[in-house]
């Protein structure tokens, strides 16, 4: 129990993290975890050993987020496939968070957040949580060809913010963004 | 377009600067104590397993009462050689008046053993909250549906003075009349009076009753029922009911979203209707066995006061009737076709007469 106790405590950050840029809400994404986390201890004894037990926890969290959006979009009416609409602005987390940790992460999440639900839940599997195309695919219910689909589709309108215009290969906009090479150090340094 | 690498990178260095809750991995830490099991449905949006949960509440508390009522109605049936005896003459003057069935009713599955005397049937135990349980050996008062009818000859002119009397004389030991009718203007005066005693009160009753003092007994006939592991029975079911209703009325008061409170409710509804339900049904028995009733017929003439079917019940009085209703039946057939017949036997007569003159009158002009 100690030794549960101690791992689920160190893989609470990136877990929170992974369904805050799901849900895009700080209370949901709590109590996901919480969700995700109490589902870990009900099945205990199934824990894999080894290195791929965090892998396993972090699919758990993964599907727990997962099954929170489909229950969102139940209650809400909402379909997947429907209109792409945008989400909400990014929360603000005040003026000490912002001069602590610049523009970048705001600039990122908020290009993220201009994307429709659809484009920003594979996104988030594929290029923070790390899922194949063909796991994603799983976990949304949708062929693996939809997923890269969509993976494309997201990496365009991305290129085409002009937040984030600065990192594209061959900008879509024909210009890259002022100082773009010192945001790319400060990312790699992140 | 931005590469997947990139893109992974600006991902991972946003996804990082977002700020985790202090307390968040506390908060899990908790939930992962001995609560577990009632944090998580508490924060489930829609659980169905709440009412699974509180099915199999149900169902346990179902089987066990149900266990115990096999266990109390055991004692009823082997009580119930001992049922005449609690009749007796010994429990007369006890407090089980016609008056106190509703609130027996009503205390029954919790009546204290302070109450037991006045009330029969009640169960006293453990579970009736007589108290320690290791003197915990189940007793049941037998309740026994008792029927007495009597037919008494009185004489000339004493059918209405006979009729008042069984009257004063229910209302003397408690009872009362049930129904009353007669033709007392009649050239053969009957009467037919219903009185409910209570249980207690029942042998001096009827002993009084056909003691002569209101004429002469020509016809007794008495029978008994028991109804002990019917009552019993109904008393588990309603306590597993309300066991039932409280457990669903704490998880009402413990949901938080309106699909769980609109589950509970309805499930609620159909607790409380099928509660009222063996109330009603208990409340029958209770005053069924609470109060004797004694079918009392008096006449002048000894054949207009037996009734056909008096003191049958069930099959007995339905195949009695029955045979009853072919006879008179035939004898109102008879009765109705006895003028056609008479016609038709004259017509043959006439008949055969003119037939023989005719052939006598043949033979002599040959």
């Amino acid at each position: 129990m100690e030794d549960l106790d101690s791992w689920l405590a160190a893989g609470y950050d990136r877990s929170f993290r992974t369904a805050w840029l799901m849900l895009r809400n700080r209370d949901d994404a709590q109590e996901v975890v919480q969700e995700a986390y109490l589902r870990v201890w009900r099945f205990r004894d199934s824990i894999p050993r080894g290195d791929g037990r965090d892998a396993w926890l972090y699919r758990v969290v993964v599907n727990a987020t997962i099954s929170r959006l489909r229950a969102d979009k139940r209650w809400r009416g909402r379909s997947d496939d429907g209109e792409l609409t945008s989400l909400p602005a990014p929360e603000q987390d005040g003026p000490a968070h912002q001069a602590e940790h610049g523009a970048l992460a705001d600039r990122v999440l908020a290009a993220l957040a201009a994307l429709p639900e659809t484009l920003r839940i594979p996104v988030v599997l594929r290029y923070y949580a790390g899922l194949s195309e063909r796991e994603i695919a799983t976990a949304i219910r949708r062929r693996p060809g939809t997923v890269k689909s969509r993976l494309h589709q997201a990496r365009v309108r991305l290129s085409a913010d002009p937040a984030l215009a600065a990192w594209a290969d061959e900008p879509a906009a024909g210009t890259a963004g002022p100082g773009g090479d010192a945001v790319r150090a400060e990312a790699s340094t992140s | 377009m931005i590469s997947e690498s990139t893109l992974t990178e600006l991902l991972h260095a946003a996804g990082d600067s977002v700020p985790v809750p202090a307390d968040g991995a506390e908060q899990v830490r908790d939930a992962l104590g001995p609560q577990v099991a009632q944090r998580r449905w508490i924060h489930r949006p829609s659980n169905p397993r709440l009412l699974s949960a509180a099915a199999g509440v149900v169902v346990l508390a179902l089987v066990g009462v149900g266990i115990a009522a096999g266990v109390s109605s055991g004692g009823g049936h082997h009580g119930q050689t001992s049922a005449a005896v609690a009749l007796a003459p010994e429990h007369a003057g006890s407090a089980a008046g016609s008056g106190k069935s509703d609130q027996q009713l009503a205390a029954a599955p919790t009546a204290g053993a302070a109450e037991a005397p006045a009330a029969p049937g009640v169960v006293n135990g453990p579970a009736a909250g007589s108290g320690s349980g290791t003197d915990a050996v189940p007793t049941t008062t037998p309740r026994v549906v008792r029927k007495a009818t009597i037919s008494l000859q009185a004489g000339d002119g004493k059918v209405p003075a006979s009729l008042d009397g069984l009257r004063g004389l229910a209302e003397q030991h408690g009872g009362y009349v049930a129904s009353s009718q007669g033709s007392l203007t009649s050239d053969d005066p009957t009467g037919t009076v219903v009185l409910r005693v209570p249980v207690a009160q029942y042998a001096q009753v009827r002993d009084a009753i056909t003691s002569g003092r209101y004429g002469k007994a020509l016809d007794v006939s008495e029978s008994g029922a028991d109804v002990t592991s019917q009552y019993v029975d109904l008393g588990a079911r309603i306590d597993a009911l309300q066991t039932s209703r409280q457990t669903y009325l704490t998880m009402l008061s413990k949901a938080d979203t309106i699909g769980d409170t609109l589950a509970v409710q309805q499930r609620l509804d159909q607790i409380q209707q099928q509660l009222e339900q063996l109330q009603g049904q208990q409340k029958v028995l209770a005053d069924q066995s609470d109060n004797a009733t004694l079918t009392v017929s008096v006449g002048e003439k000894p054949a207009a006061v037996l009734t056909p079917s008096a003191g049958r019940t069930g099959f007995d009085k339905a195949f009695h009737d029955a045979g009853h209703r072919f006879t008179h039946g035939l004898q109102r057939t008879v009765a109705a076709t006895g003028t056609a017949l008479l016609v038709l036997l004259a017509i043959a007569v006439v008949a055969l007469v003119c037939w023989v003159a005719v052939r006598s009158a043949r033979r002599r002009m040959v």
